[in-house]
């Protein structure tokens, strides 16, 4: 399989460097996905999907262009990579546009974070969705509209070649379950929660009924739902929605936003960004971690990064392109595994110890300003008092400045999130404005 | 290097391509090899070509080609959906059996010639893109950024970016039906960073910007449009230096003509998605023909806009597209439907089917979403409110189609007080319950503005271009974000 695409990508290179660019990186890949959905008992949709593509970036004279196709064979890659070499000409030089160097590049990417699972083309689909939505349905004994429960298994594999000698290779498989279902609420609104779990390895899903309970739970907690008087104060975050808060945070870490100055964090390194206890980890090493990779988008080769450690912003994330502009020594282009460590108590136990929390599980829309670091989303979850749920929340917000909420970091969970690249427990934060009747 | 409008016959194009007839009339029949009720494919060519310009020079384009094909069977109200991105009739055919899998039984189908069916053409083009040099579209990126650093020396920095795309598709139904449609695209964006004092003397940056898309060639761009992306996007970005974040909580909300119309998608398009309410999992199922809003509210869904980017000449199932009246003098009319769900409802479709690519089943979608024009002045709307806020532009916007919660990001706007616009707001979201929202919609101004931004709708994992129009309007109230 992997020669093959090996070949695709130095194909690309040759006939790009035939016809005049002077480098050029390749990147070719092919996926193979089935997924599959069952309403209330029948099948709803069945897909089948095999892809494959390839691209390129083409150096000119230091112009520099991005081109991508699907059509893959030679007579048409041939005219398509003359095409993008004549338009490349016409661009203005910029002499920060070159492959990195052997020495930008460092050594030779390795480590097996064991990302393939082969049992990947062995599943039996029509049986897995079937047991995940009947799981689903018979978890809920009351207030139920209908139920869906979805299945999905595949895999991928690409290469990325360049043409001073880098070969990269990156395979995984993905599985995961889950189900939705929307609930019939007394005032005719049909409140909808669903949950899953996702996995490298078939073996390290979660059980179907672990995943239907979550689902009938929260179809449960959803009915009756309402927005609260506005208020100010204590915020929990439920793990799988966490990267949220973390994303708000690690964008303006990114070299384009610190080049083009719209970035909160531009005069911000080795300053505090959170309290003094946060941390935050990139982890590119996590063995069957989702985000998991040895080489990054350069080429170079990953490592562990700490970005914040004890509240101070530690390093930018700076590709070799932007770490040029900037001066300053590439760190990796973009984020693999984020990680926050995780503590010793619940969520049970957090909750138990506050006068009242709102436990948000999920948000609906909202955005933030990187160049300012101020948010606002819409939440949903659930109003504690001394550990007990007392009132289902739907239709308020939250907004404030991400150094305000990071500086009222109060603790992180015990329950790190497997089903995503983003890795944080559930975090508590003080003195949230809360927005709603 | 974009795909030129095809001159043959319907057909053609992919003829040209190895997709005879005979290859075409092949693989209808293996996806109604196992017994399939109904099948469409749906062949697609796109081509994209963008320039971009940043920290002073024009550095950087790409161009972008897909090609391929997918194919969909029904049974009942299953679908099992495969692509091939190979137009050999090996593969062709060989997705079309995994598609037919969906269907348990074996009685073999006749499958007729294809016949073209013709259509009308909502977005003519003058200057087709495959004209315009690459040369001449640096000239144009370079013109927008130097306008942008004349109009205030407050501005640092700005990115443009210049793109167009061509996409010819083709379907073919079971009954004999070809339709052939070629679909251009154009967008630009002009990003801008400025530098500014903030209220104690420190120096504050911003960063904003404002996009344009149509289906349209290069005369897209004439000067008072050009004019009005340069100094929109600087005049947007500099109204954030003195704007603040207002109070929170729940308050009327007047929503400026045009972009506001986000509303409509989020609050109400959605969850008349026929789709919903076939699995009567929206908010708005078996509420046809019921009163759920003013009087004053009529909503359109429109795919025949000239040039809008959410016009189609036939949607992605083969069927007619058309101007469908969703709600009318504030009673619910009609969904929007594609062919699964209106045959679940004994309708005919309305042209609503439509897909990201041929790598994606077709869905009931949105086209262009309007609010017709109601009898208000909309300087009488905003002196209707003591305290409020008037809202003027928007980033982005979210729903949950069954609990009807819906959001959408505030960009920029305005406190209201005693009846007049106040200070300058900025980046608050705003949420409320879609027909509690439309229900509180009790102002419809006279001032309809279709808006010309580049705006994509998401639904479930697919993206497709959309337009959306509205007149100024009073919601009586709805819960502001922001900070005390």
């Amino acid at each position: 399989m992997s020669s093959s695409l090996q070949d695709t990508a130095s194909m690309m290179v040759e006939i790009a460097q035939r016809m005049g660019a002077t480098e050029a990186t390749a990147w070719s890949s092919e996926g193979t996905w089935t997924d599959v959905k069952q309403r209330d008992g029948a099948i709803e949709k069945w897909q089948d999907s095999q892809s494959k593509s390839g691209s390129i970036a083409i150096f000119v004279d230091d112009r520099y262009s991005v081109h991508s196709t699907n059509d893959l064979r030679r007579e048409a890659l041939e005219p398509f990579l003359q095409r993008a070499i004549d338009a490349t000409r016409h661009l203005e030089p910029d002499q920060h546009r070159t492959l990195p160097s052997p020495e930008e590049m460092g050594c030779a990417a390795t480590g097996n974070t064991d990302l393939v699972d082969a049992a990947a083309g062995e599943m039996d689909h029509r049986t897995w969705v079937d047991s995940m939505q009947r799981a689903t349905t018979g978890a809920i004994d009351r207030n139920l509209r209908s139920a869906e429960g979805f299945v999905w298994s595949g895999s991928s594999s690409s290469i990325m070649v360049t043409s001073n000698g880098f070969v990269g290779h990156h395979a995984t498989t993905e599985f995961g379950q889950g189900a939705e279902v929307s609930m019939e609420d007394t005032d005719g609104r049909l409140p909808e929660a669903y949950d899953y779990s996702v996995a490298r390895h078939f073996e390290d899903l979660e059980p179907i009924e672990s995943v239907a309970a979550k689902v009938a739970r929260r179809g449960l907690g959803s009915l009756g739902s309402g927005p609260l008087k506005s208020n100010r104060g204590p915020m929990l975050v439920e793990n799988r929605i966490a990267s949220r808060i973390i994303g708000t945070l690690v964008g303006p870490m990114s070299g384009s936003s610190i080049y083009e100055q719209r970035s909160c964090l531009s005069d911000k390194l080795g300053e505090q960004v959170a309290a003094e206890h946060f941390n935050l980890i990139d982890d590119p090493h996590l063995v069957r971690g989702m985000g998991s990779r040895a080489y990054d988008g350069d080429g170079r080769p990953t490592s562990p990064r700490t970005l914040v450690e004890n509240g101070r912003l530690t390093q930018w994330l700076l590709g070799v392109y932007y770490a040029r502009k900037l001066e300053r020594e590439p760190t990796t282009a973009g984020t693999s595994n984020l990680v926050v460590p995780a503590s010793g108590r619940s969520v049970k136990q957090i909750l138990s110890d506050l006068d009242w929390c709102i436990h948000v599980d999920g948000f609906l829309g909202g955005n933030s300003n990187p160049a300012t670091g101020r948010y606002s989303f819409g939440i949903r979850g659930t109003l504690y008092e001394n550990g007990e749920a007392v009132a289902p929340v739907s239709e308020m917000n939250i907004s404030g400045s991400i150094f305000d909420l990071m500086g009222g970091y109060l603790e992180a969970a015990n329950d790190p999130w497997r089903n995503g690249s983003c890795r944080s427990p559930s975090l508590l934060f003080d003195a949230v404005q809360f927005s709603g009747q | 290097m974009s795909i030129k409008q095809p001159a043959g016959a319907p057909g053609n194009y992919f003829a040209s391509l190895g997709v005879s007839s005979e290859v075409i009339r092949s693989v209808l029949a293996a996806a109604l090899s196992r017994g399939g009720d109904n099948c469409d494919l749906y062949f697609e060519h796109s081509s994209s070509t963008s320039v971009l310009l940043t920290d002073g020079k024009v550095n950087q384009a790409s161009t972008h080609v897909s090609l391929g094909m997918g194919v969909r069977v029904r049974s009942g109200d299953q679908v099992g959906y495969a692509y091939s991105e190979d137009l050999g009739p090996a593969a062709l055919q060989a997705a079309a059996r995994t598609a037919a899998g969906i269907a348990q039984s074996a009685a073999p189908q006749t499958v007729p010639n294809p016949a073209p069916v013709s259509l009308p053409n909502h977005y003519p083009v003058v200057q087709p893109w495959d004209d315009v040099s690459i040369a001449a579209r640096v000239d144009m990126v370079r013109q927008w950024e130097q306008a942008a650093f004349a109009r205030d020396e407050r501005v640092k920095r700005v990115e443009v970016s210049l793109s167009d795309a061509a996409k010819v598709v083709m379907i073919v139904r079971p009954d004999g039906r070809l339709v052939e449609d070629w679909r251009p695209m154009t967008r630009a964006s002009v990003r801008c960073t400025v530098e500014g004092k903030g209220a104690n003397g420190e120096v504050v940056r911003e960063s904003n910007g404002y996009n344009i898309a149509g289906r349209a060639g290069l005369e897209y761009f004439d000067e008072q449009r050009q004019e009005r992306l340069v100094a929109t996007a600087v005049d947007r970005t500099l109204f954030l230096l003195d704007a603040t974040s207002p109070s929170p909580g729940e308050m009327p909300v007047v929503l400026a003509a045009g972009p506001s119309a986000i509303l409509l998608h989020e609050a109400i398009g959605h969850g008349m998605e026929a789709d919903f309410n076939r699995k009567r999992i929206s908010i708005y199922a078996d509420k046809m023909d019921a009163l759920i809003a003013n009087e004053e509210v009529t909503i359109v869904d429109d795919g025949t806009l000239l040039g809008a980017r959410g016009s189609i000449n036939v949607d992605d199932e083969g069927n007619h597209t058309e101007r469908t009246v969703l709600v009318e003098n504030g009673v619910l009319r009609s969904y929007m439907h594609d062919e699964l769900s209106a045959n679940h409802y004994g309708l005919k479709p309305t042209g609503s089917g439509r897909r990201q690519s041929f790598r994606h089943a077709p869905m009931p979608r949105m086209r262009s979403t309007v609010m017709e024009p109601g009898p208000h002045d909309p300087g009488a709307i905003i002196e209707s409110v003591d305290k409020g806020i008037y809202c003027v532009s928007f980033s982005n916007g979210a729903v949950h189609i069954g609990g009807g919660d819906f959001s959408f990001y505030m960009k920029t706007g305005f406190l209201i007080e005693n009846g007049k616009l106040g200070a300058p707001i900025k980046d608050v979201n705003i949420i409320g319950n879609g027909p509690e929202a439309l229900a509180r919609i009790d102002m419809v101004g006279n001032d309809l503005v279709v808006d010309e931004g580049g705006w994509t709708c998401g639904k479930d994992g697919q993206s497709v271009p959309v337009s959306q129009g509205m007149p100024t309007v009073r919601v009586s109230s709805l819960v502001v974000g922001g900070e005390q």
